[in-house]
């Protein structure tokens, strides 16, 4: 506690847990469900309802898109952090995870020393999926994207290659720390070149075309996006609605740039 | 287009946006158990929101039920599993997102800036706004059909 009050008993109850430690726990837990793509809305709620179970009065919690603020009262003290969050992408089962955890908290089948253990277990959690394997179905996701614009079999071929190219140099950037609108820029303009191949192999080198860059729609964050603007997290959704629209411009100049190179409309 | 042709080809975009849905969850790490029930809630969606368009239905329209539905059949596996239901809803939620009228509109801005006739740019302007504000609004209506169901069967449970 930050002000030990100086006429209080020197053992009155035993504190459950100290005010800073609880704060850090939360923190933890927040930033978990924030930088693996939870919405800021709903990261705010799985906090707040935390209080009951950490024998605390009160959490405000404050969650933007990369960062959280939040403060535990405990009667008369209380005790702050602010949080940066760096994003690490999208990852369901970190969620779900750090979901459940706190659900069998708040039921009490979880103690409060278990449940720093178990959200050291989840952020150390190894991917489901090799890189092999993602890189091969997000190749084949772009396939099937290209199928759905009317391509053909050579320009689903294409369109398969290049997105899987484009995805495994995409890991490899954010595995370096690349700036986020670099990684865009640069995969776009892999995936479209690539995909280019499609004009002499294919009857519809278009759909090869769009949908090789298909996997750089920020998906998540829009949907994130809309969801915080609609629950009333204005800033945190405002936020992400900007990176998702500079995300969109990166693809369009690196595929622009390949459509002119190839001198194709579309 | 004939009911059977129509059939068929509904089959067929659902299979496909099926495989979509597969691999953008394997992306998102999306557990193994989960994978059969977005594959085949993405197929449904993408086929309904096919279906509404192909009958006439605009694509705002025709996304926000594709999206009930999808946040309806997500909310149902959360609560058997006891999990969130943006697991079931992220992956199926992808092949909806209008990729192709955003890139359409920013790909549209950008060429106005490029334009030196005003008529061109008029001409130009009017496409990316018209493809911008589809973009935006299906986004919008997407994300808002997904999050209904879960909302709505949340204040339910409040109630009883």
């Amino acid at each position: 506690m930050p002000f030990p009050a100086p006429n209080s008993p020197i053992v009155a109850t035993p504190e459950p847990a100290s005010l800073s430690s609880t704060v850090d726990l939360l923190v933890q837990a927040g930033s978990l469900l924030l930088q693996h793509g939870a919405d800021a809305s709903r990261v705010e709620a799985s906090l707040e309802q935390m209080e009951p179970g950490l024998g605390i009065d009160r959490i405000d919690a404050v969650v933007m898109s990369k960062t959280i603020l939040l403060t535990a009262t405990r009667q008369e003290a209380h005790h702050t952090r602010v949080a940066r969050v760096p994003i690490v992408g999208v990852n369901m089962n970190i969620l779900s995870e750090v979901e459940q955890l706190l659900g069998q908290f708040q039921q009490g089948r979880v103690s409060v020393e278990q449940l720093a253990l178990e959200l050291d277990r989840i952020a150390a959690l190894p991917h489901h999926y090799s890189r092999g394997v993602i890189v091969a179905a997000v190749g084949f996701a772009c396939a099937a994207f290209c199928r759905l614009f009317g391509g053909d079999w050579a320009a689903l071929a294409v369109t398969g290659v290049a997105a899987a190219v484009a995805t495994w140099v995409r890991m490899e950037l954010n595995r370096r720390h690349t700036n986020y609108f670099l990684v865009v820029l640069i995969t776009a303009l892999v995936a479209s070149l690539l995909a280019g191949n499609a004009l002499w192999l294919s009857q519809t080198p278009q759909s090869a075309l769009t949908a090789a860059v298909l996997l750089l729609v920020p998906g998540v964050p829009l949907i994130n996006a809309s969801v915080d603007i609609l629950r009333g997290h204005i800033s945190a959704g405002l936020a992400r609605a900007t990176t998702s629209l500079v995300v969109f411009l990166g693809i369009a100049l690196g595929l622009g740039f390949a459509l002119r190179l190839f001198q194709v409309r579309l | 287009m004939s009911g059977a042709e129509l059939a068929v080809s509904l089959i067929q975009k659902g299979c496909w946006a099926a495989v979509a849905t597969l691999g953008f969850s394997i992306l998102f790490n999306v557990p193994k158990y989960a994978l059969p029930y977005c594959a085949l809630i993405g197929a449904f969606g993408y086929a309904l929101r096919a279906a509404l368009t192909s009958g006439g239905l605009g694509m705002v329209s025709a996304t926000l039920c594709a999206a009930l539905l999808i946040g309806v059949m997500a909310t149902i596996l959360a609560q058997r599993y006891g999990v969130s239901g943006t697991l079931f809803a992220v992956g199926p939620a992808i092949p909806l997102v209008p990729g192709s009228y955003a890139y359409k509109a920013v790909m549209g801005i950008v060429m106005v800036a490029e334009s030196p006739q005003l008529e061109r740019s008029t001409e130009l302007l009017l496409t990316a706004f018209d493809n911008g504000i589809k973009a935006v609004l299906t986004i919008l209506f997407l994300s808002f059909g997904i999050a209904l169901p879960g909302l709505a069967w949340s204040a339910l449970q409040r109630e009883n």
